[in-house]
């Protein structure tokens, strides 16, 4: 830099010479120093917290998600039950005994089955959700 | 390439990739500017990845506050420039650490980041802290402006002032060689 420089020469002169010097700086920095093991212990020491995250992100979302089930259920229900009735009505009139109440009985129990199935799924899927949004890049 | 910010989001529900990745874009520039900015104060290199891992973990803790909408560079090195402010605020100013002091004639590329290294130590540390982030780190006045917490003009004033200082000790450097 010259001293016989204008004041805006001395500026520019004087950025141009710090960007050149912290450029090499960065050089020096990035050539010292173990990333790899840094960044193991850096990871080790979050790790906690991002699990805590994560349980905490997938108990929210199951909540959101059976919440979300849950409100038809009394729909679903009162439907079921005008259907099992109806079938009974029709089964009684063609079936002979104790066999309209076995086969409208045996339905009733693959449709509870089959919702109690379909609740029990809903924490798997959000975890298989969670699970692909979480898969390594 | 996912933005930063899309990651954020995603360590904010726990995931280990996308912090990985984050850490991945930011370790080099992070542990330079940490080990620059606490320069002076008998840091060690086992002090200065102290500072680097509180400052991970403070992006982890705070992920959940995080705005989507909100820079993601401006906020990670605020954060820390908290951390130093913290550490530096229970040390006074000490000899730098001689493991970063050369042993041998230095290269070329050595003697400029030694020049660097004396250049930041002349500085007053608020000054060091904007040429340290504008021109080792690049970012822009308003992304300065966001991390200090402070209105443009400071940032340029300040930026002015250190770089009338460094212009000053290259022009007395000068007459002295």
């Amino acid at each position: 830099m010259t001293e016989s420089g204008s004041l805006t020469n001395h500026a520019s002169g004087s950025e141009a010479r710090v960007e050149q010097a912290m450029t090499a700086l960065m050089r020096s920095d990035s050539a010292a120093g173990d990333d790899e093991r840094l960044t193991r212990t850096t990871i080790a020491a979050v790790r906690p917290w991002l699990v805590a995250r994560s349980r905490r992100a997938y108990r929210r979302q199951v909540a959101l998600a059976m919440t979300a089930a849950l409100l038809p259920l009394p729909l679903i229900v009162a439907y079921d039950r005008a259907l099992l009735e109806a079938l009974y009505v029709v089964a009684s009139s063609v079936l002979p005994g104790p066999l309209p109440a076995v086969a409208v009985g045996g339905y009733a129990v693959a449709a509870v089955l089959l919702l109690g199935a379909t609740y029990a799924a809903i924490p798997l899927l959000v975890d298989a959700k969670l699970s692909t949004g979480r898969a390594p890049r | 390439m996912e933005s930063d910010e899309a990651l954020m989001v995603e360590i904010a529900q726990g995931s280990e990739p996308a912090f990985r990745e984050l850490l991945r874009r930011y370790q080099r520039p992070l542990s330079g500017y940490l080990r620059r900015q606490s320069a002076g104060r008998a840091v060690d290199v086992s002090e200065v990845e102290d500072l680097f891992q509180e400052v991970w973990l403070r992006v982890a803790r705070s992920a959940g506050s995080f705005r989507p909408s909100a820079r993601f560079r401006p906020w990670l090195y605020r954060i820390a420039l908290n951390v130093v402010r913290d550490f530096a605020g229970g040390r006074s100013p000490a000899a730098v650490d001689s493991r970063f002091e050369p042993v041998a004639e230095p290269t070329a590329r050595e003697g400029a980041a030694l020049e660097a290294e004396r250049m930041l130590e002349a500085l007053a540390p608020e000054q060091r802290e904007v040429v340290m982030l504008r021109y080792y780190l690049d970012l822009s006045e308003a992304e300065m402006s966001e991390v200090l917490d402070v209105p443009r003009g400071t940032v340029k004033s300040r930026l002015h002032a250190a770089m009338s200082r460094l212009s000053t000790l290259a022009r007395e450097k000068d007459a002295e060689s």
